[in-house]
């Protein structure tokens, strides 16, 4: 049986060989996987987790971390902030039938047909204001508070714009400590291909995560929704590889059109999740 | 199992092929003395249509290849001989011509009619041939040492895996002339003939065309044309003038080395750029390709 | 690319054994060995000179003088020896009975020639004997003219007063090459011309045998053929380049 018996080119990428390119991903868009404040940014060392950064990210002068704004300290109308990290450290990616690792529970094992899994170890810190510090901040805020003229405050209990019409911007508290964590988290995805009919581009969609022991569940819950939620809207969607990378840009190299083989009893899935392989299978038309 | 495989079906193959064969074209001019004739031709062609066809043995046969020559111009310097009056026995003996007439000459072209011909898209040839597709690792000379892989991609000069077409035989059969070939030769000769006895009057030019012969006539006799004017020319283009061999080798060594029927760069990339930030871009080692008679499939593992 | 072309072999419609040009030509015997002098006159002007010998040893049976390529005799305090070939040397030997060819390969014509014998029978002293003018021929002389275009021509004989006519046929070009008949035979006597009516191809030899002395044969055309109406010039894909045109009447090279 032939790769092409059902379409014109077939392209497949094994789970090993994707793992690879996830390691490359991580060395060559280390800012995809990182995010933290500007604190860390500045002084990467001071990460929960060390970045090893290829060395053409250094010498173009891309940035090792998305730099995100402080985490806000509530009761302090938005004047203050603490600085964090959060880092993807490692993510793993497992194709049907499972075998690189095995999942939780919640999860519903074994893999099911079509799907792949994902562990990522998922890593943070904040930055944490020593009390002395924290108190003489508190204060400030207490004092900032007495100063302003009743009904001041705005619908959002904003401090009022300055003269110049400009909010007044967050200012961490500083630290010289971190406390960090990391987090064992599993995922179930599928692939997706989206797009317009003549660019489509390969999509990974989250099905489920969990994240293993955390207590109480209803942490557990919140932390899974943040970290899922981040994955979808803003990690995976700058993940999608085109169709065409996928069978070595033969559309570009003989100027030919190229569209997923349509879904028949002959192909029932485009793209396939099986074999510890993600196929596509792909169509050529006049350009 | 490799990291990568993309497998192309026979009709994918084509297309790709399609790429190659129309990037072909070649030219090339000279001359030679032929003898009673010497010619000088500016040739090129280019090729058209051709099936493809992937073989069980890891081949790939192609046939009926249309090698379209354009340009084709040919100009024949052409010795037209003396005409002369006289030169008869006034006074024949049996012993021999006791008194003859002095040769006196008339008509003599120096140094040969000089004959055009443009036959440029009217006569082709087909080859066929079978072929292995050869990997090489194609590092452009553009590329400086002190250029990183990006630095290279981002001057067009990446390194590449390339996938080429390498012969391993190559028929070229017998030219194709079209009927108006032969026309168009008549008509040539005769307007050459009719220009350079211009001026004459009528009378004169048909004195002298008939004491020639019917220049037409004449001329093919010079040119050894006979009467299948067909085989003429293709003896004189493929044989004389070396024509087919000039196909052959131009199409071995295009497919062969100039024009790969595939190529991807090294480090191959998965991203591309995204606003300031660099592409992504992975390694490719240990690439192979096998053809069956199905699929033509290129695998290679992502480097670490 | 060019054309050489003889213009003046297409354009004379007249040819005169007594003034010679490219389509007449004098054959005269010379039976008496000798040293003899030829004077070649153009339109009454002397030209040229040429020496020429007779001699039992000779082994030619004909010489050729190109009248029209003999280098000038102006300044020149001794005749050529040039045999016609322009460039000076022995003189040429003829056999006895032998023929002196007089003729002109190119050029407008207007020759004729005068022979003197300086040596041998017939020279009393030191003063050459005349024996030969070519305005004149002599019984057994023969003068040989090839006509190329067409038409009706009449033959003349100046001093009897003989008349004939010749007709040139059109040349048809065919699938062959053409090529002129045999040459046909006049006789030239106090008879007239035998025959009198004469039909010949273009480029065909005539021979007018002198069987009396004191002949001069003039031919000249009375009434041209120019063949069928114009030809429409069949125009190709080809282009060529015209050669330059000649000036008339010169010689094209």
């Amino acid at each position: 049986m032939a790769f092409t018996d059902n379409c014109d080119v077939f392209g497949s990428v094994h789970e090993d060989g994707l793992n690879r390119i996830v390691r490359h991903l991580m060395a060559q868009r280390p800012s995809l996987f990182n995010y933290a404040t500007r604190m860390f940014a500045a002084a990467p060392e001071r990460l929960c987790e060390p970045i090893k950064p290829h060395p053409e990210v250094v010498r173009r002068g891309n940035p090792l971390i998305t730099v995100e704004d402080p985490l806000p300290i509530p009761g302090t109308d938005g004047l203050l902030g603490m600085d964090f990290c959060f880092q993807i450290a490692e993510l793993v990616v497992d194709f049907h039938p499972g075998n690189q690792f095995s999942l939780p529970p919640e999860l519903d094992p074994p893999l099911q047909w079509q799907r792949m899994a994902l562990h990522l170890r998922v890593c943070g810190g904040i930055a944490c204001p020593s009390p002395r510090v924290s108190d003489r901040y508190g204060d400030v805020i207490a004092n900032l508070q007495k100063g302003l003229p009743a009904g001041a405050a705005t619908h959002d209990n904003r401090p009022a714009a300055t003269n110049e019409g400009q909010r007044p911007p967050i200012t961490t508290i500083p630290s010289e400590e971190r406390d960090c964590f990391c987090l064992d988290v599993f995922a179930v995805a599928h692939f997706e291909l989206v797009g317009p009919d003549d660019s489509k581009k390969l999509a990974i969609r989250l099905d489920g995560l969990e994240i293993v022991d955390i207590r109480p569940e209803g942490l557990e819950n919140s932390l899974e929704c943040y970290i899922a939620t981040t994955l979808r809207v803003g990690i995976l969607p700058r993940l999608r590889i085109a169709l065409d990378t996928l069978v070595y840009e033969l559309g570009a190299f003989a100027t030919i059109s190229i569209s997923p083989t349509p879904i028949s009893a002959s192909v029932p899935n485009n793209p396939a999740i099986e074999n510890d392989l993600v196929k596509v299978f792909v169509n050529i038309g006049v350009a | 199992m490799s990291d990568f495989t993309v497998a192309v079906s026979e009709k994918a193959v084509r297309k790709l092929f399609e790429t190659v064969r129309d990037n072909t074209h070649e030219s090339t001019s000279g001359s030679d003395d032929l003898g009673p004739f010497s010619v000088s031709w500016d040739v090129g062609f280019r090729l058209e249509n051709g099936s493809v066809d992937l073989q069980s043995d890891g081949s790939i046969l192609i046939s009926e290849l249309d090698v379209v020559y354009d340009p084709l111009k040919l100009t024949f310097g052409i010795d037209i001989p003396e005409l002369c009056i006289g030169g008869f026995c006034i006074i024949p003996t049996p012993f021999g011509c006791l008194l003859r007439a002095p040769r006196i000459c008339v008509f003599s072209a120096d140094p040969d009619i000089s004959l055009p011909l443009d036959l440029g898209g009217l006569i082709t040839s087909e080859i066929s041939g079978a072929f292995r597709i050869k990997t090489r690792y194609f590092v452009d000379p553009g590329r400086t040492a002190s250029m990183t892989n990006l630095d290279a991609e981002d001057a067009g000069v990446p390194n590449k895996w390339q996938f080429l077409l390498d012969p391993i035989w190559l028929d070229i059969d017998p030219l194709d002339i079209a009927d108006t070939v032969g026309n168009i030769l008549d008509q040539a000769i005769d307007n050459v003939v009719d220009g350079l006895l211009g001026f004459l009057p009528g009378w004169a030019r048909d004195l002298i065309k008939a004491i020639l012969g019917p220049i037409v006539d004449l001329i093919r006799a010079i040119l050894d044309i006979g009467d299948d004017i067909d085989e003429w020319l293709s003896n004189l283009l493929g044989v004389s003038l070396g024509l087919l061999d000039f196909v052959v080798t131009i199409v071995a060594d295009y497919f062969a080395n100039k024009y790969p029927i595939f190529a991807l760069e090294d480090p191959y990339p998965i991203l591309g750029y995204d606003g300031p930030l660099i592409p992504v871009k992975v390694p490719l080692r240990n690439m192979g390709v096998a053809v069956s008679d199905t699929e033509m499939v290129l695998a290679a593992d992502v480097g670490a | 690319m060019k054309a050489r072309i003889n213009t003046y072999a297409f354009q004379q419609t007249t040819v005169d054994s007594a003034s010679l040009g490219v389509l007449g030509t004098v054959a005269h015997p010379l039976t008496e060995p000798g040293d003899y002098e030829g004077t070649v006159f153009k339109n009454g002007f002397e030209m040229a000179r040429f020496s020429l010998r007779v001699a039992l040893d000779a082994g030619d049976t004909q010489v050729d003088i190109d009248l029209a390529t003999l280098p000038s005799s102006r300044g020149r305090p001794e005749p050529c020896g040039c045999d016609g070939k322009g460039s000076s040397g022995p003189s040429p030997a003829l056999k006895p009975g032998g023929y002196l060819v007089l003729y002109a390969s190119t050029g407008a014509g207007g020759f004729h020639v005068l022979l003197d014998k300086l040596s041998g029978e017939k020279v009393k002293g030191d003063k050459p004997a005349a024996v030969f003018d070519s305005r004149i021929l002599k019984k057994g002389d023969l003068f040989i003219a090839s006509l190329l275009r067409p038409g009706l021509y009449e033959m003349a004989e100046l001093h009897s007063g003989a008349k004939g006519s010749i007709v040139v046929a059109y040349p048809q070009p065919g699938g062959k090459p053409y090529a002129p008949p045999p040459p046909a035979t006049v006789r030239v006597s106090d008879k007239g011309f035998t025959p009198a009516k004469l039909d010949v191809a273009a480029a065909q030899g005539i021979v007018f045998t002198v069987e009396s002395g004191g002949a001069a044969i003039r031919i000249s055309l009375q009434k041209p053929d120019d063949g069928p109406a114009k030809r429409a010039t069949p125009r190709g894909k080809v282009r060529w380049t015209n050669p330059r045109p000649p000036e008339a009447p010169s010689e094209t090279r």
